[in-house]
């Protein structure tokens, strides 16, 4: 079988950047929203930080599996 | 890497130190945990991918529980 | 479009590691780094002895800058990350973070043009030095075990839990924090070194090439290198900030009470 096209090098890099894009979203949607709930009530800044930290550890949780399973797999 | 020095008021957990820790203590879960798993699934015969699975999903929960007491107690 | 992009003679293109290692000046031990080490203590030591030679009420220029730096660091820094503690470290911080200021900015220096910290040697010291002050004072204040405690034991956390997040704690606060020191700095340097390269050895590779559109294309590669230079600046002015905002808040931790 002829061979078309081939990638040299690690393709896990690849599939890290595919897997850095949903949390990148994520992310952002986290950060905006904190940002506007602050804005519009920024006297509930701080009882939102909370679920701040949680969403953004719960998003950027999935990014670093890919990270750590582009080094290891 | 995004720490800026424009804040002036904050409680003892500065913004950057909190978002930096956030990162770390997630790597830190996924990474021991993953490891653990690994060599579990290594040493028991499980097949492959199901020891670093479980570990790597232990771990991000052990690192969110963590963030959670630790960052927002 | 028949234009070849021709390497011209001499240039490092593209841009590699190589280009990190200037040639040996005598030996293998005088490297272009090891003056420039040298030269930034030795620029330090002249600025600070000459502006505090005679302090006055009223301060000279010298003086003025030299304490606005102090004050900077430990307002903005110590103060605020340690509280009232961390005023009996600002002149350790003031140092280090004139000294990493020095040696980025020695980057865009005409004729240095590389700083030490893009070697990852550098901020290895650098993190060292802070890994083995705040651990030393932390076991200082709390003595060795009850240190171990208060870093590794969270309190308020059913025991079967322990097992999972100790190992968690002991990644994150003795292997992870010094590492991800020296990296963000070593890799914030090399990162800005290379795409100084990229940028003004790349426009000097368009330049040489045979179509007219190509060498004045390189005008951009020109001014995207001068943008980039200024830059430079913001981020070394920030990453010695954020060594040095990084340091005192792990001093911090350690000097903290138990809770």
């Amino acid at each position: 079988m002829d061979v078309i096209a081939a990638i040299e090098g690690s393709v896990n890099t690849i599939g890290y950047g595919l897997a850095a894009i949903g949390p990148g979203i994520g992310v952002a949607l986290v950060f905006a929203a904190y940002i506007q709930a602050s804005a519009r009530q920024p006297e509930s800044a701080g009882y939102n930080r909370t679920w701040l930290v949680l969403g953004f550890a719960l998003v950027e949780a999935l990014a670093l599996f890919g990270l750590v399973l582009a080094f290891a797999v | 890497m995004a720490d800026n020095p424009h804040r002036k008021s904050s409680d003892e957990h500065s913004s950057e130190g909190a978002a930096g820790s956030v990162v770390g203590y997630l790597l830190a879960g996924i990474v021991v945990w993953g490891f653990l798993g690994w060599l579990a699934g290594e040493i028991l015969g499980l097949p492959t991918g199901i020891g670093i699975a479980v570990g790597m999903m232990l771990g991000a929960a052990g690192a969110i529980y963590l963030i959670m007491k630790r960052l927002s107690a | 479009m028949s234009g070849q992009l021709v390497a011209a003679e001499g240039l490092p293109w593209p841009p590699s590691v190589g280009d990190f290692y200037p040639p040996d000046l005598a030996g293998p031990w005088v490297t272009k780094f090891t003056l420039m080490i040298w030269l930034a203590v030795g620029l330090l030591i002249i600025f600070f002895m000459a502006t505090y030679r005679n302090p006055k009420l009223v301060p000279s220029k010298g003086q003025w800058m030299a304490e606005s730096v102090y004050g900077l660091v430990r307002d903005n820094i110590a103060r605020e990350q340690m509280g009232k503690d961390g005023i009996r470290f600002a002149p350790y911080f003031t140092v280090l973070f004139c000294f990493i200021v020095v040696t980025n900015l020695f980057g865009i220096v005409p004729g240095l043009q590389i700083s030490p910290n893009s070697h990852i040697a550098f901020p290895i010291v650098l993190a060292v030095i802070t890994y083995v002050m705040y651990l030393y004072i932390g076991v200082r204040k709390h003595g060795l075990g009850s240190y171990l405690k208060q870093t590794l034991i969270i309190p308020g956390v059913p025991w079967p839990m322990h097992f999972l997040l100790i190992p968690i704690e002991f990644l994150q606060n003795f292997i992870n924090r010094p590492v991800t020191l020296a990296v963000r700095l070593f890799a914030n340097m090399f990162a800005g070194h290379l795409i100084l390269l990229v940028f003004t050895v790349g426009g000097f590779v368009m330049l040489a090439s045979d179509n007219l559109f190509i060498q004045v294309s390189s005008i951009a590669a020109f001014l995207m290198a001068i943008l980039m230079a200024f830059f430079e600046v913001l981020v070394a002015l920030l990453q010695a900030y954020v060594f040095v905002t990084l340091t005192a808040n792990y001093i911090g931790s350690s000097l903290a009470d138990e809770h």
